[in-house]
């Protein structure tokens, strides 16, 4: 985003008549007349500061009643329940729903383990991936060549993940276009679908393939606003390309990369699921089990609405103290993060 | 880079919060247990409905008691009423069903729908959802305590399904019981063993959705076997595995096998597996703890070695139709026998594609292998508890109207539409649909309630000559599951998940990455986790039924 | 005026595609590997697609030869599968539900995601810090389906349209990322306009939004696509088969009769090859998108800050 250094531009601007006229650095509430018109102002001032939450009572009212109202519907995480029963005549079992956290379970001490692997993966090595991208995308002359690109790299969002593993699977499966191809030239096969041992690698480039291009828009939305001149007075300065990137490009991304990992990180444990469960068979759970697919396999398959919803609140809470941490990281660094003290 | 809170909703489904809105509870007392309620006690004192075989019209291959189809070459030029009043007197009648097509336009568009709502004269609202989303769908309208009238039940039964029958839905015996039926003569028509699969807590509480004894067929591409010069009978195992192995030719891209399931099946049913459980004296072996078992997957391995199953053969979703269509497998065993109609239609285009059936034989080959009995039904239909009397005998006369056999006038509209606007008729009589016909008559009503399966296949009197000559020869030999027909909560909560962990585990053994003695491991697991909890309830319903239904 | 003062993406057809007069030559070695890392990348996407489409047109003889898979080149030409799917008449009705609510859809949320963001970025505004944290909780929990099914239906919003747009209305994420854009705002706009007298709603609608172009195209095409592609609720809370959203249509094609087990009663007539089938449905739903993204990407490219401040 854009800094703002506007204030510190070189030209004087010339005020248009009537309209904006620029306040003295350090000021803080302009006041034109003093306290002749004092009581009409602050009656103002106070009826546009509930102008202003009226601007957003309508989203937040639509927050709480299609968010809010439903998430109290996760105390079952607290009953044995049965939909046919309802809330109301389910049995309340405690925390008996819980008690996958301190059992001990093997499987899912593993789906754990597979969890916590690939979320370092992916906020590691695949969340700056859109980043990167954009910063070449943006530096493409041409306005059509980078247009045309963008569109391209962002067409498979587009695909659920039943045709996204489809489509690894014609490419690259054992039968698939690639092996086809080797053993018609009497080479050997190439083992990449089915694969225990590379199935995180294979999960970790099928995400990125899918989703690296969307998540440019973003970055190049936010790099659209940075102004030109900066890199012009810049350039004028002596700095290189290189340092023009550090110095001006990627300040200017700092709060928006900042605020994307911190709510990335909020829902770290969600590693993938239907993505996952679509390729589980060839490999076996020790290598792919998630704690989605997890929760899947032994809660929801069963009925066992009140231990998935248990998990989830699980997940939810850790996500909890991880943005915690990292916002509080963040205001160390002195960037905003999501939100201030 | 967007929110992923639709990803976790869809995935990690919470559950109700009625109680939070106040209204649209259920007030009363706790529902029973099904273990109290569902007995087998109960449920073997309840009188199936006799079965009244339709005798409107003859068939070409009769159809037996024990389960072999009826089959017609062409279908029949007379088609006699089988349904004299409308059942209906204008009510709205709901409904909700799965479906397996691209969804038909409403009543408004849809010349076909609106002719069915006018023959019984009801106003016909069908919900449809994808069968993918059916069984999410189900527990939402569960929760959500407005029923339609007729609902279809998922194939695998909710937990506490019994409690669920008995607080939400009509306990139909006294309508459909013995000699009640006679008053909903397509029903009597649907044979008992089907019955079985509908009583819960001593009551009948749906309408059971037939399907054949059979189950499944082996298919196999004929013509490959004959461009092999195989027989497309081979005896034993070691002549199957020779033909696996001369119809696979990787560089080709051509093996026998799409699918792991497939030559599990085949080869289960060589050695002699039981049909899911064996009983002996009232106790119950499961399939998996047998010795049989273990001998078909030393068998997978050897054939997996052999590399006579497709590379992918251990991807679930692999699309194993459209490799038999193209050729690339030839063997499609273990596939569900209405596919025959949909094998002959996509390969229309194929002049080369020659559609046959394998028998199954023992080891040695001396005889042809047990085969092992379809459930028989598809799902059931259950109706919500009616405050009206009147309006129940309503719902189970239009789902006597739906149930119409096999060549009527009624059945051929349902199927079939309008003659000239849905479908047309060639000269020997078989009824073709037009593109309008094919959109609209998509509709699920046969989900709601169906008639017997019918061996047919438009244009083609030889293949009822196959079907019913294959059926004749397997069905003598089937066993049937003594489990059919009970209800086990452990199944309902525990079975998928202890199944498809156990099943990954056989993967792992036969693709070679763990060694064959794993699988006592595995039985173990599967055993605590559900095995021994199924054993126990079915084995208490058998011995209370004084033995199988 | 020269070049480089103009916002990039508006300088002169004659200079388009050139480099501004500042900008020195990129460096050989840089330019290879952009070169070499974006033509990986559109090729890796390129590829794929291409069989997506040749497949789309492909008869049952050309998939039968390609091993039952996917095809590179439609050696047997058709349109059966777009024909199909396109012919039943429900789809286009599909299509008509799903621009309406895509478009009201996006529409009303930006509307309401603005104002939200709006206030939330103002300091000093009332009760913002407790809605942040609501939203925040948002991201981080979800509810599950069926207590958001009771709520719709308690509302009585089962089987109508306002069921698809207003339980997602606000996408908590999306108001974050307004929020923080906003935030980036010069604060000198607000108190001159302060000054000058004007409200909160004329400062948004004034001042924030023309600002806001970019943040704004790219939060409403989250929203369009959201709309757009959205099948679960539908699934859900729809029960009128007309009213079925296209990505509700389309997705019975793209899963139904893959089911192992399922039940296989034909429909009567030959359909197209599956594969083929699934390939048309999805070209028909992202094109769509493919038309909308190129007026979108304009506001991307548009620096905007220029001009405000200076006049």
């Amino acid at each position: 985003m854009s800094t703002r250094t506007t204030a510190n531009s070189v030209e004087e601007p010339t005020p248009k008549p009537g309209r904006l006229r620029r306040s003295r650095p350090g000021s803080s509430s302009p006041s034109s007349d003093g306290h002749a018109t004092a009581s009409p102002r602050r009656r103002r001032l106070t009826g546009d500061k509930l102008l202003l939450v009226a601007l957003g009572v309508p989203g937040a009212v639509a927050l709480l009643m299609f968010h809010y109202l439903p998430l109290l519907g996760n105390v079952i995480a607290f009953q044995d329940y049965q939909p046919y029963l309802g809330i109301s005549e389910s049995d309340w079992v405690g925390f008996s729903n819980f008690s996958f956290l301190v059992d001990g379970n093997p499987e899912f001490l593993n789906a754990l383990k597979n969890t916590l692997i690939l979320t370092v993966i992916q906020v590691v090595l695949v969340f700056p991936i859109p980043l990167v991208l954009a910063l070449v995308l943006n530096s493409l002359a041409g306005e059509g060549l980078k247009r045309t690109m963008q569109s391209i790299l962002y067409l498979p969002h587009f695909l659920s993940w039943v045709i996204v593993v489809a489509i690894f699977q014609q490419m690259l499966g054992n039968a698939g276009m690639l092996n086809t191809f080797l053993v018609q030239h009497d080479l050997p096969i190439v083992h990449i679908i089915g694969v225990p041992e590379l199935f995180k690698g294979l999960i970790t480039s099928q995400a990125i393939w899918k989703d690296a291009g969307w998540g440019t828009i973003i970055f190049l939305a936010a790099l659209s606003r940075i102004d030109q001149e900066q890199y012009e007075a810049a350039a004028v300065d002596g700095a290189s390309s290189w340092q023009r990137l550090v110095h001006i490009t990627l300040p200017a991304l700092k709060g928006l990369f900042i605020l994307l990992l911190i709510l990335r990180l909020g829902s770290s444990l969600s590693v993938g699921f239907e993505q996952i469960i679509l390729q589980q068979g060839p490999v076996g759970l020790e290598a792919s089990e998630v704690l989605d697919t997890w929760v899947y396999n032994n809660g929801i398959l069963g009925g066992n609405w009140g231990m998935s919803a248990a998990v989830g609140l699980v997940k939810s809470v850790i996500g909890v103290l991880l943005v915690i941490g990292a916002n509080k990281l963040a205001h160390v660094f002195g960037e905003r993060g999501v939100y201030e003290k | 880079m967007t929110s992923s809170a639709f990803t976790r909703r869809t995935l990690i489904a919470g559950a109700g919060g009625a109680a939070l809105l106040g209204s649209g509870l259920l007030s009363g007392c706790n529902s029973q247990k099904s273990e109290d309620t569902n007995t087998g006690a109960v449920n073997s004192a309840v009188q199936l409905p006799t079965y009244i075989p339709y005798t409107g019209l003859k068939p070409d291959l009769p159809g037996t008691e024990q389960g072999v189809d009826p089959a017609f070459r062409t279908f029949p030029t007379d088609n006699p009423k089988a349904v004299p009043e409308a059942p209906g007197n204008g009510e709205t009648v709901t409904g909700m069903a799965n479906i397996y097509f691209a969804a038909p336009p409403g009543p408004g568009q849809n010349s076909y729908w609106a002719g069915l709502n006018k023959r019984m004269n009801i106003d016909l609202k069908l919900q449809m959802v994808g069968n993918a989303d059916y069984v999410q769908k189900y527990a939402t309208t569960i929760a959500g305590n407005e029923l339609p009238d007729l609902l279809q039940t998922p194939g695998n039964l909710a937990p506490n399904f019994p409690a669920l029958l008995e607080k939400r839905f009509t306990n139909l015996t006294e309508h459909l019981s013995g000699d009640a039926i006679k008053d909903y003569p397509n029903l009597a028509n649907v044979p008992t063993r089907t019955w079985k699969s509908t009583v819960f807590n001593g009551g009948i509480y749906g309408i059971p959705i037939p399907r054949g004894a059979i189950g499944s067929y082996h298919f196999i591409r004929q013509d490959l076997f004959e461009a092999a010069g195989l027989s497309p009978e081979p005896k034993g195992y070691d002549e199957l595995l020779e033909t696996s192995k001369a119809l696979t030719d990787p560089k080709k891209r051509r093996w026998a096998y799409g699918l792991y399931n497939q030559p599990r099946q085949l080869l289960g049913r060589m050695n002699g597996e039981p049909n899911t459980w064996r009983e002996s004296d009232g106790k119950l072996t499961h399939a998996y703890e047998t010795e049989e078992y273990k001998q078909t997957v030393t068998d997978m391995i050897a054939f997996w070695n052999a590399g006579v199953m497709h590379p992918d053969s251990f991807n679930t979703a692999q699309p194993f139709k459209a490799l038999f269509n193209a050729g690339t497998v030839a063997i499609n065993a273990a596939d569900g026998y209405p596919g025959w109609n949909q094998y002959i239609l996509d390969n229309e285009g194929n002049p080369d594609f020659k559609l046959g059936l394998m028998p199954a034989y023992t080891r040695d080959g001396s005889k042809l292998a047990e085969w092992t009995y379809g459930s028989g039904v598809y799902s059931i239909t259950t109706i919500t508890k009616q405050e009206d009397p009147e309006r129940l005998k309503m719902l189970l006369r239009v789902l006597n109207y739906l149930a119409a056999p096999f060549g009527t006038e009624e059945y051929l509209y349902r199927l079939y539409g309008e003659n000239g606007v849905d479908h047309t008729t060639t000269e020997a009589g078989d009824p073709v649909l037009t593109k309008t016909g094919q959109a609209n008559t998509v509709l699920p009503i046969r989900y709601l309630a169906d008639a017997p399966y019918t061996i047919y296949q438009p244009g083609r009197p030889q293949d009822a000559d196959t079907q019913h000559k294959y059926q004749s020869l397997e069905i003598p030999t089937g066993i049937a599951n003594p489990t059919l027909g009970l209800f086990s909560n452990t199944y309902a909560t525990k079975n998928a998940t202890a199944d498809t962990n156990f099943l990954n585990g056989t993967y792992e053994i036969v693709q070679g990455r763990k060694p064959f003695s794993d699988l006592d491991r595995l039985i173990d697991t599967w055993r605590k986790a559900a095995g021994d909890g199924m054993r126990a309830e079915y084995e208490e319903q058998l011995q209370q039924n004084g033995g199988t239904r | 005026m020269e070049d480089a003062t103009r916002p990039a993406g508006t300088r002169s057809r004659r200079n388009r595609g050139k480099r501004p007069v500042w900008m020195e030559k990129p460096h050989p070695l840089t330019q290879a590997t952009k070169a070499i890392v974006l033509a990986i990348s559109v090729l890796l996407v390129i590829i794929p697609f291409w069989s997506i489409v040749a497949t789309s047109f492909a008869d049952q003889q050309t998939i039968n030869a390609s091993a039952g898979g996917m095809v590179m080149w439609p050696t047997g030409f058709t349109l059966d599968a777009y024909s199909a799917v396109l012919g039943g008449g429900v789809v286009t009705r599909a299509v008509i539900i799903s621009v309406s609510i895509t478009v009201i859809g996006t529409i009303l949320s930006l509307a309401t995601t603005a104002g939200l963001a709006y206030w939330l970025s103002r300091p000093g505004a009332i009760g913002a810090k407790p809605v942040l944290m609501l939203l925040l909780g948002a991201v981080l929990f979800a509810p599950g389906i069926i207590p958001s099914y009771l709520v719709v239906k308690q509302l009585n919003l089962l089987d109508t349209f306002a069921s698809l747009i207003l339980p997602v209305l606000i996408n908590a994420f999306n108001v974050i990322v307004m929020r923080a854009f906003f935030q980036e705002l010069p604060q000198e706009l607000f108190e001159s306009a302060a000054i000058d007298g004007a409200s909160n709603a004329t400062i948004l609608v004034k001042i924030v939004l023309p600002l806001s172009k970019a943040v704004l195209a790219v939060i409403g095409l989250f929203y369009a696509v959201a709309y757009w592609n959205a099948f679960f609720n539908a699934m859900l809370y729809i029960q009128t088969t007309d009213k079925w959203p296209m990505a509700l249509v389309l997705r019975t094609y793209v899963v139904n009769q893959t089911t192992i087990g399922g039940d296989q009663v034909s429909a009567g007539e030959a359909l197209p090859p599956q594969l083929s089938l699934q390939m048309a449905t999805l070209v028909i739903a992202i094109v769509p998108i493919l038309i909308l993204y190129p007026f979108l990407q304009r506001h991307f490219a548009k620096g905007v800050m220029i001009g405000a401040v200076k006049g």
